[in-house]
């Protein structure tokens, strides 16, 4: 391998203006290929992350409601840490569903109640706080409050404002009938969470506020958990829905938007797959500079012949020119492609509608496991497409090749 | 090069039996060759002389497994060479065989050093065992200041030596060569050929030249005609 390295990096060196310019042309389309495959990519895996991380952000992990009355989250700690060791913590939540109230506007909520005291190193809503601060403490006897970026504006509330909720709660003697339960709050933070149903429905307050509210006592309907490895927990979910029995419903992240990701993930394999055509076409450009190769080196092949160098010797030569070029433009292009999203991601070049998707920033995730398929993909293209003119120049009679200088 | 002091046998060193070779040109059949016999032993130096277009260049390709013939058998050492695959040729060729052309064709990009080393690294010889036979090579042939250079920088003369190095380098049993003096002026003409014969000499090297010039040829202890494919 090393001689034929030589014998290439040679020839290259040596090529005129001409011919390095049918070089450069032609991994100028791969380097485009593969530029255009990971800005895609880390859009898709950004769009990915994205509500990932709007979910992980406000129900942590994994999600775990109990079914009957009286959850206890010290017993749900004990049993985790048993199931296995991947699990780190809990913070117990209670979330009823209501509406919000403000100057005439109405929008159907859902009040998230969480523990002060261990909420935050689970879940991370206060990372995402976006005017104000994040405070649920309580304050001049009324109980504060964070709400998402769109119930704000929509209710046209900003910080220091006051608002009411109402909560139905179930009637302890009809069936049917509920008693209408009213909190007034105190706006400390609006959120932006990154997901626009997070956005337009969900208010975060302390648990104390909501068990007030509904006169619950210091009830709980579930716990959010927090794992070592956010990734891995969708492999876990069943193992722990099993163990935990059926008392318990669990759903972890992927689970929570199922559907989304599951048609992330088919987009992203068809979405590869169509920008990968730029690079397929591309190596068609590869594999004629290949051809252009073996036929200025007619003469040279003949005499590599004449002195014992086999045909698949030849044919390993051309090849790794494809290859080589391949693996330098798919560098050159993977460098581009991040350069090109780290511009969508810190300057605002794409505005996306929020109330269409459910993000409003194009979210840009460059990541090692898509930068490693297209560097392995546009190689093994930039190989596949290099074979056929390699197979030809190792055909080459050395007779005619050596008749003339 | 010990291979070459062998001593040497009854058994022809290369044996043609009833070599044809037939090209189509324009849906015309043309018959180069036409049932060429030959015998070269150990040690011999035998010219090929001919008209042009008379097979000469197409006879000692096949003989030299570059070109397969239409029909017949080729040996080596007693052992049938064009029943091997083109792998096994090359690794024939590499090892057994050194050529020599009108043309120099040294690789332009190479110097004469690494030009030299060529065989030897498709061999698979490391860089050092490479570099110590060329050196020495291009030494005994009074190159030893060319070294450096490249073809482009050296004289016709001076070219052609390097390129007999090279078809020495690996040691071969035979040396065919193809109009070796026929672009080279009478001078240099002359002292290609001096080399042949001192090649021949020293290295007991078997030698099977193609030539045009009767003055080469009668330095031949062995002279062969061909006319239309055949032998005359």
């Amino acid at each position: 391998m090393k001689l034929k390295l030589q014998i290439l990096l040679r020839y290259m060196k040596a090529q005129n203006k001409t011919l390095k310019m049918t070089v450069y042309l032609s991994s100028l389309g791969v380097i485009l290929g593969v530029t255009c495959l990971v800005l895609t990519m880390s859009v898709v895996s950004g769009v990915q992350k994205l509500i990932q991380d709007s979910i992980t952000d406000l129900t942590g992990h994994m999600l775990v409601i109990y079914r009957e009355k009286n959850f206890d989250p010290e017993e749900l700690d004990s049993k985790m840490k048993k199931i296995t060791p991947a699990y780190q913590k809990l913070t117990p939540f209670i979330s009823p569903q209501g509406i919000i109230v403000n100057k005439g506007e109405i929008l159907g909520i859902v009040i998230h109640g969480i523990q002060k005291s261990t909420a935050l190193g689970v879940i991370h809503p206060d990372k995402r706080v976006i005017e104000g601060k994040f405070s649920i403490g309580k304050k001049d006897e009324l109980y504060e409050a964070v709400v998402g970026k769109e119930i704000a504006k929509k209710l046209k509330i900003k910080v220091g404002d006051t608002f009411q909720v109402v909560v139905p709660k179930p009637s302890a003697e009809k069936i049917q009938s509920f008693n209408p339960v009213v909190q007034k709050f105190v706006l400390t933070g609006i959120l932006d969470f990154g997901k626009y149903d997070y956005n337009e429905k969900v208010i975060l307050t302390s648990d104390k506020a909501v068990q007030t509210l509904l006169k619950t006592g210091d009830e709980y309907v579930g716990a959010y958990l927090k794992f070592k490895d956010v990734n891995e927990v969708p492999k876990l979910s069943k193992k722990v829905a099993q163990e935990l029995g059926a008392d318990y419903r669990v759903r972890d992240w992927r689970e929570l938007n199922y559907n989304f990701f599951s048609a992330v993930e088919l987009e992203k394999i068809v979405i590869f797959i169509v920008v990968l055509f730029i690079v397929i076409v591309a190596s068609f450009n590869v594999s004629s500079s290949v051809f252009v190769s073996v036929l200025r080196k007619f003469g040279d092949i003949s005499i590599l012949k004449t002195l014992g160098a086999s045909p698949s010797f030849l044919v390993q030569l051309f090849v790794l020119q494809g290859t080589l070029m391949g693996i330098v433009s798919s560098f050159l292009g993977i460098i581009f492609g991040i350069i090109l999203a780290m511009v969508v991601r810190y300057t605002d070049l794409v505005d996306v509608p929020g109330d269409v998707y459910k993000f409003d920033h194009l979210p840009i995730d460059i990541r090692i496991g898509d930068l490693s398929a297209i560097f392995i993909v546009t190689v093994l293209i930039c190989f596949v497409s290099s074979i056929l003119p390699a197979l030809r120049g190792a055909k080459l009679k050395p007779v005619e090749g050596l008749k003339y200088e | 090069m010990n291979r070459l002091l062998k001593p040497t046998s009854t058994l022809p060193l290369l044996e043609a039996k009833g070599l044809t070779k037939t090209f189509t040109q324009g849906g015309r059949s043309l018959e180069i060759l036409k049932g060429v016999d030959l015998k070269v032993y150990k040690g011999d130096a035998m010219c090929i002389m001919g008209s042009s277009g008379a097979g000469k260049s197409t006879l000692l390709q096949i003989l030299g497994t570059l070109d397969r013939p239409t029909s017949g058998s080729l040996f080596f050492d007693g052992k049938s060479l064009l029943d091997r695959s083109d792998d096994e040729l090359s690794s024939f060729r590499n090892k057994s065989m050194g050529f020599v052309f009108q043309f120099h064709h040294l690789m332009n990009e190479f110097t004469a050093l690494e030009n030299i080393m060529m065989p030897c690294q498709i061999a698979g010889f490391s860089q050092k065992e490479s570099e110590n036979l060329a050196k020495k090579l291009l030494t005994f042939l009074g190159l030893s200041q060319r070294m450096g250079h490249y073809p482009h920088e050296m004289s016709g003369g001076e070219q052609q030596r390097v390129a007999t190095a090279r078809a020495l380098v690996m040691s071969p049993a035979l040396l065919l060569a193809d109009e070796p003096t026929g672009n080279l002026d009478s001078v240099n003409g002359l002292k290609i050929q001096e080399l042949f014969f001192e090649l021949k000499e020293k290295l007991g090297l078997t030698l099977i030249v193609v030539s045009h010039d009767r003055d080469f040829a009668r330095r031949f202890p062995k002279i062969v005609q061909l006319k239309d494919g055949q032998w005359i």
